[in-house]
């Protein structure tokens, strides 16, 4: 038996509306720790780890260990029928056939109630070792956003370049080219607005645009996103979900080789 | 030989039903245990009893008939094919005699049956009887050796290294079923003189010890085989076995000949038959397999007929009488080089039907060129349907999820991700945790 209750629907919303444009089917395993998901893109260039901890909800709810395979299409079709400020609930049988999903109206007493069915899913699992990454840069995920969007309309790939003045983005295309260039920032009335750069190691790595304007839809989530990059290692673009009740993490595989 | 068609169980079952000519039809029902005709050996002395034994070949409990004098007899079944259903109607010499004599004086009443005379009992057969079914047990004589078999040679012991033992010994092995029969001093002496037939013997002392010897045993069974072929196989065995084995595809031939591709498909549609023969001891008899024309030709040497003639009546004795696991055990034997019986090579046999294979493949192949209209899909790819359907009902699936998938997720499938490795190469596979 699965119930997991979840103040905000939103949250919720956000997380799934971040992964389907990624992935089209995956499975939510379940287990008394919490909610989690990993899957990869199509190409398999690309992964993504989810995590909702228990504490997220209020309350949760797992008996044994069950893994949702669900559409995410589907789900997002169910999901949009929820007001954000829904309270949303999330159950399930031990060995269900379907996933069920209750909305309540916080402040008036309408209640809507949806059930979507399961699919078997082979998904394989890896394992994502801690990684010690050449530089750390956490900037506001919203200039993540701006620098992503805008250095697509340059080139399809961009170049992330990390020294100890600051990280540089650049765009080489057919049109000319464009870089964005952030410094150390601190401020101390937003700090939101904060840019942290940590280095060991200077890192120059090349990535594909679409894919990280794939990730910034979870922008939504968190007010600030971490960038982490090793040399021959892939891109870790964390999101934290809200007062450490969760993540959302993207991993990218860098582009290897042949510059266009 | 036939001495009594006398049954066995008349005496128990209920009143059969007699079919008087004189009343009206008014036949009674038949009877739940109707009885059962028996033909036995007119040699066979007043002691003879119809016993259990286990089958050698099976065994399962069967019923043979034993004579403490004349040996031992299975009882075979003969029936009519299911086919064909027959009945048996059962009158005596003596019945017939009275009739006629009634019918020569004119008395014609046959209410006043004469009563049949003291010896005969007043439920027999002498007033007629019909059967229902036309099964017929008959005693046939077989050897005791066959009953030794699975005691000197148990499944258990095949590969172990046999010992010389007596033939106290040997019967001690043995876990009931033939011991009681040891009572009988004659059929004692019988069977330890059958044993020796089929074991190496030693002397020692006074009494003679035994061991057995898969050569002395494929010899006797060689002898039986060549008895049997001495009196030719019957012909049904003749017929199925040997003469479809043997027969040559007609097609082929004319083919080689003219090269004319009109063929008669039937003519073909004979398979090899070389499965075993069944190793029931029911014998379904069917004359029409008497009465077949020969319609193809034979055209293999006379050694190579006679080498399957061998071949079947070998398997036969092998198959109805042996235990599985020494049916084997003797076939590893003929087919190794060593085996020294001349009668028992079977290797010409096998090239001709080798060849003959050959031809009926091909004899095939070209008849599926010829009519291939109505034969565009064998019968036997099942299994090959079954794949493409599997195929198509995956394809299908394939084509659902794609219709559901998104449209980001369409457009991130066009993305050049050319330089960028899979993910699998930087993570490895997590042992799934359950």
């Amino acid at each position: 038996m699965l119930e997991a209750r979840l103040e905000q629907a939103d949250n919720f919303k956000k997380v799934v509306e971040a992964i389907k444009d990624l992935v089209q089917d995956c499975n939510f395993d379940c287990n008394d720790s919490g909610i989690a998901l990993q899957a990869m893109d199509n190409s398999h260039v690309a992964l993504v780890s989810m995590s909702l901890k228990a504490e997220a909800f209020s309350p949760f709810r797992c008996d044994r260990n069950i893994a949702l395979g669900i559409n995410l299409s589907s789900l997002t079709k169910v999901l949009r029928a929820a007001q954000s400020s829904d309270i949303l609930t999330l159950k399930a049988e031990d060995a269900p056939d379907v996933v069920n999903f209750t909305f309540e109206s916080a402040d008036s007493d309408r209640i809507s109630e949806y059930d979507i069915k399961l699919m078997d899913i082979d998904q394989e699992h890896l394992g994502i070792p801690d990684t010690e990454y050449g530089a750390v840069v956490k900037m506001p995920s919203s200039e993540f956003l701006r620098i992503c969007r805008d250095l697509s309309a340059i080139s399809e790939s961009v170049t992330i370049e990390c020294t100890k003045e600051g990280v540089k983005f650049s765009s080489n295309g057919d049109i000319g080219n464009g870089a964005v260039t952030l410094r150390q920032h601190t401020d101390v009335d937003k700090p939101d607005k904060n840019v942290e750069i940590s280095l060991t190691e200077p890192v120059s790595l090349t990535f594909s645009l679409k894919y990280l304007l794939n990730f910034c839809k979870a922008t939504g989530l968190s007010s600030s996103v971490e960038l982490s990059l090793s040399s021959e290692v892939p891109l870790l673009v964390d999101y934290t979900l809200g007062s450490n009740n969760g993540f959302l993490r993207f991993y990218l595989a860098p582009k290897i080789g042949d510059e266009d | 030989m036939a001495r009594a068609t006398r049954s066995k169980l008349a005496a128990k079952s209920s009143q059969p039903t007699e079919t008087t000519e004189s009343t009206k039809a008014t036949l009674e029902p038949s009877v739940k245990n109707p009885p059962k005709l028996f033909v036995l050996p007119e040699k066979a002395s007043k002691d003879a009893r119809i016993i259990t034994l286990p089958n050698p070949a099976t065994s399962a409990a069967n019923r043979y008939y034993h004579c403490p004098e004349t040996g031992i007899y299975e009882l075979v079944k003969v029936a009519a094919p299911r086919s064909v259903p027959r009945s048996l109607l059962c009158t005596s010499q003596r019945a017939r005699n009275v009739k006629a004599k009634d019918q020569e004086s004119g008395t014609a009443e046959q209410s006043t049956h004469e009563p049949p005379p003291d010896s005969i009992p007043t439920n027999d057969f002498s007033k007629g009887y019909v059967t229902r079914s036309a099964d017929m047990f008959v005693a046939t004589p077989m050897d005791f050796l066959f009953f030794l078999l699975p005691i000197l040679a148990p499944l258990a012991t095949k590969d172990h290294k046999q010992m010389f033992l007596t033939f106290d010994d040997h019967m001690e092995k043995a876990d009931g079923g033939i011991n009681p029969l040891l009572a009988i001093p004659s059929t004692a002496k019988l069977l330890e003189s059958r044993m020796a037939a089929v074991c190496e013997t030693m002397e020692s002392q006074e009494e003679s010890m035994y061991k057995f010897s898969v050569a002395k045993l494929t010899t006797t069974l060689s002898e039986k085989a060549q008895a049997v072929l001495a009196k030719g196989l019957p012909p049904s065995m003749e017929e199925k076995f040997v003469r479809q084995a043997l027969q040559v595809p007609v097609l082929s031939v004319k083919r080689e000949e003219s090269g004319i591709k009109t063929t008669d498909p039937f003519q073909l549609s004979t398979e090899s038959q070389q499965s075993s023969a069944s190793s029931s001891t029911s014998i379904a008899v069917d004359d029409t397999a008497n009465s077949t024309a020969q319609s193809s030709s034979i055209s293999a040497p006379e050694e190579v007929i006679n080498l399957l003639r061998m071949r079947t009546a070998f398997q036969f004795i092998l198959s109805s009488y042996l235990p599985p696991h020494l049916r084997e055990t003797i076939w590893k034997y003929i087919s190794s080089s060593q085996n020294p019986i001349k009668e028992l090579n079977f290797t010409p046999l096998d090239t001709h039907l080798k060849h003959l294979d050959s031809l009926r493949e091909q004899a095939r192949a070209l008849r599926s060129l010829s009519d291939n209209v109505s034969r565009k899909r064998g019968l036997d790819d099942d299994e090959a349907i079954e794949a493409r359907e599997e195929k198509k009902r995956k394809k299908e699936e394939e084509e659902k999820k794609k219709k559901t998938a998104s449209r980001a997720v369409k457009n991130l499938k066009k993305v050049d991700t050319s330089g960028m490795k899979k993910m699998s190469s930087f993570f490895t596979k997590a042992v799934p945790k359950k």
